[in-house]
């Protein structure tokens, strides 16, 4: 028979017969496997030429002898002639109960997905260092602030020892023992003030691993402006806040929050060098058109030149004098921004510079952050959601937390109408909420919730032992069961599942 | 040596428990020495109306005016250019003290500071003999 035509293909042909015995092989067979047709001749059949997988090939022969059609393998790793390679086997039967053996030959493509895996947990963590340095590099900018912020209490600290000294050497605390006891506490709150400077910059400086919680927007806010207020007073620089919604809560980063909202503050006031009445103002409000939380920088300089203004967040553009800072805060902080399903943006203003971090709604990040929606061993389907209702940060932080290794989807609301117009977009299967709550408490959002329709289990949350509320609401409104603040991990699963159960 | 028996000297800080402190010191070190304080550039400058001081002590970090300015003010003022005055911080770069100096401050104080720099530091420049 002539295969003059397998000659021609690059990738390797064998003509085999039933039995796996080889009658024919092309050149490019021979390249593959790296060896002589003299040494594949004396092989004699694939199982011997792939003894690798000999298994699979048999497999494979079988499945053709039973169906009669093409059969193709997976793709498969094996070593050859001390080589690794990497190749999918299609079998095709011909006449005479013989079969063409193909391969394609995968054994590069293999080996540039491993170096790209490779190369991209190194991009990884050097990404992940990167916004490292980007937060020590901005705490270095607040170094002369903070020294001076220090110093302050320092002195008092010292010169309080001193005075007491003082008043042991010439004996004057007998007579005088008020002054003693100034001193001790004059040095007592100077020590403490000193000990919550430091603490808000280690924690700022802690390298830890991406972790979102429930926060209080206002309170990153607070920490940011707290970390550069002496830098700020150190210039003469008027930094206001206003904030208009306390109430508003997040699901982020609560560090890398606070870094971004520091660069855009040391980036203001470097532009305000040579300003006359400078100043910043932060803003924090919900933003009615979206529902995202807007947080807004703006300062009364000179404003962004428009032709940068596309180009300010790409890498290495920077408007500081050369030698000082890196260009690379901007890109960083709105990566950062990115990935907690925010956005960092520079909004038109007539005067200086207008930034805004914008970040969604409770309801729509913790949906987001559910992991189980990405990974393939989770499953929609099997997954419980389960939307727990609690204004207190604190507590949506612990379920989320209880919730966090198990199979059910966890989704936090701060308040009662923020959960009713999620249940209007997105189902759930158990809602806990706690009955003590601001504006809409949990027995009014219970009612809401059957006036609207939903059948859905409800169970009530208290930090008191209410089972008189509970009595009354159980037929009632249809509350399926009550669970007591603190609650352990256990004994909240297990009322889930109870109730779930029916 | 210096034949006054009597020196007036101001302190202009934001912080109360610094200034006390200051005046403590003082109080032990040149009991001859009166202070006078204030938390804020306006009411320094109103005590110096009111009163003619050997010696001023100001703070850089201050509510509103910043002590820097203090100086820049005191230097226009026909009645008060002569006067001595020392800027004090909590933090200083090298840039700023050559600035202050030549501004006309007659000294810069780093704090923290403590009794006996207190004391060196009045002596010399009210050229006391310690």
């Amino acid at each position: 028979m002539e295969y003059k035509l397998l000659d021609e293909l690059f990738s390797p042909a064998i003509i085999a017969d039933e039995k796996g015995k080889i009658i024919y092989f092309n050149n490019a067979t021979s390249i593959f496997c790296s060896k002589s047709p003299r040494l594949i001749n004396k092989d004699g059949s694939v199982f011997e030429l792939f003894k690798n997988i000999k298994d699979e090939l048999e497999a494979l022969f079988d499945r053709i002898q039973k169906s009669g059609n093409v059969e193709v393998s997976t793709e498969m790793q094996f070593e050859i002639s001390g080589k690794q390679k990497t190749g999918v086997f299609k079998i095709v039967p011909i006449e005479n109960k013989k079969i063409t053996l193909f391969i394609n030959d995968l054994t590069v493509e293999m080996e540039l997905y491993q170096k790209y895996r490779l190369k991209l947990e190194e991009l990884k963590a050097s990404h992940a260092e990167l916004i490292h340095a980007d937060r020590l590099r901005a705490l270095g900018e607040l170094t002369t602030g903070i020294s001076h912020e220090i110093n302050n209490p320092l002195t008092v600290a010292i010169g309080n020892t001193e005075l007491l000294q003082f008043a042991i050497e010439d004996g004057t605390y007998k007579s005088d023992p008020q002054n003693l006891v100034l001193c001790q506490k004059n040095i007592q709150e100077s020590l403490d003030r000193i000990q919550n400077i430091i603490k808000g910059m280690r924690d700022f400086s802690y390298k830890d691993e991406s972790k979102k919680e429930y926060v209080r927007l206002k309170d990153i806010v607070d920490n940011a402006i707290a970390l550069v207020k002496a830098s700020f007073e150190n210039e003469n620089v008027k930094l206001v806040f206003d904030c208009k919604d306390e109430t508003l809560l997040g699901l982020v980063d609560k560090t890398k929050s606070e870094q971004i909202l520091v660069n855009l503050l040391n980036n203001a006031l470097y532009e305000l060098k040579s300003i006359s009445n400078p100043k910043v103002q932060v803003s924090l409000g919900m933003n009615p058109v979206t529902g995202n939380s807007d947080i807004i920088v703006e300062d009364n300089g000179k404003g962004i030149d428009p032709s940068i203004r596309e180009e300010l967040f790409k890498p290495f553009i920077t408007t500081k004098m050369q030698g000082e800072g890196t260009g690379l805060g901007l890109s960083l902080s709105r990566k950062m921004a990115e990935g907690m399903q925010g956005e960092l943006t520079l909004e038109d203003s007539k005067v200086g510079a207008k930034f805004k971090f914008s970040l969604p709604s409770l309801e729509i990040s913790s949906l987001a952050d559910n992991e189980l929606l990405y990974s393939p061993e989770g499953s929609l389907e099997d997954s419980k959601r389960i939307l727990v209702v609690d204004n207190e940060v604190s507590i949506l932080n612990v379920c989320a937390g209880f919730l966090s290794k198990t199979n059910y989807l966890f989704i936090g609301s701060s308040a009662g109408h923020k959960a009713l117009d999620l249940l209007e977009n997105y189902p759930v299967d158990l809602i806990v909420v706690d009955i003590v709550m601001p504006e809409m408490d949990g027995r009014e959002l219970a009612k809401k919730i059957r006036q609207k329709g939903y059948t859905i289990p409800i169970i009530y949350m208290s930090a008191l032992n209410k089972t008189d509320i509970f009595n009354t609401d159980k037929s009632k409104l249809g509350i399926a069961g009550y669970v007591v603040k603190p609650f352990s991990q256990q004994e909240f699963i297990s009322i889930l599942e109870g109730v779930l159960k029916k | 040596m210096n034949s006054k028996l009597n020196y007036n000297i101001l302190i202009i800080d934001d912080d109360k428990k610094v200034c006390d402190l200051f005046v403590a010191f003082v109080k032990i070190a040149y009991p001859n020495i009166s202070c006078v304080t204030a938390s804020d550039v306006n009411q320094g400058m109103m005590k110096l109306e009111n009163q003619s001081f050997d010696l001023i002590f100001v703070d850089k970090v201050l509510p509103g005016k910043s002590g820097i300015e203090f100086i820049k003010n005191l230097r226009k003022s026909l009645r008060h250019s002569g006067k001595k005055v020392v800027l004090m911080s909590g933090a200083m770069e090298r840039v700023d003290v050559f600035r202050v100096i030549h501004l006309g401050a007659c000294d810069v104080m780093v704090k923290p500071f403590n009794f006996n720099q207190i004391k060196e530091r009045l002596g010399k420049l009210l050229s006391i003999e310690t």
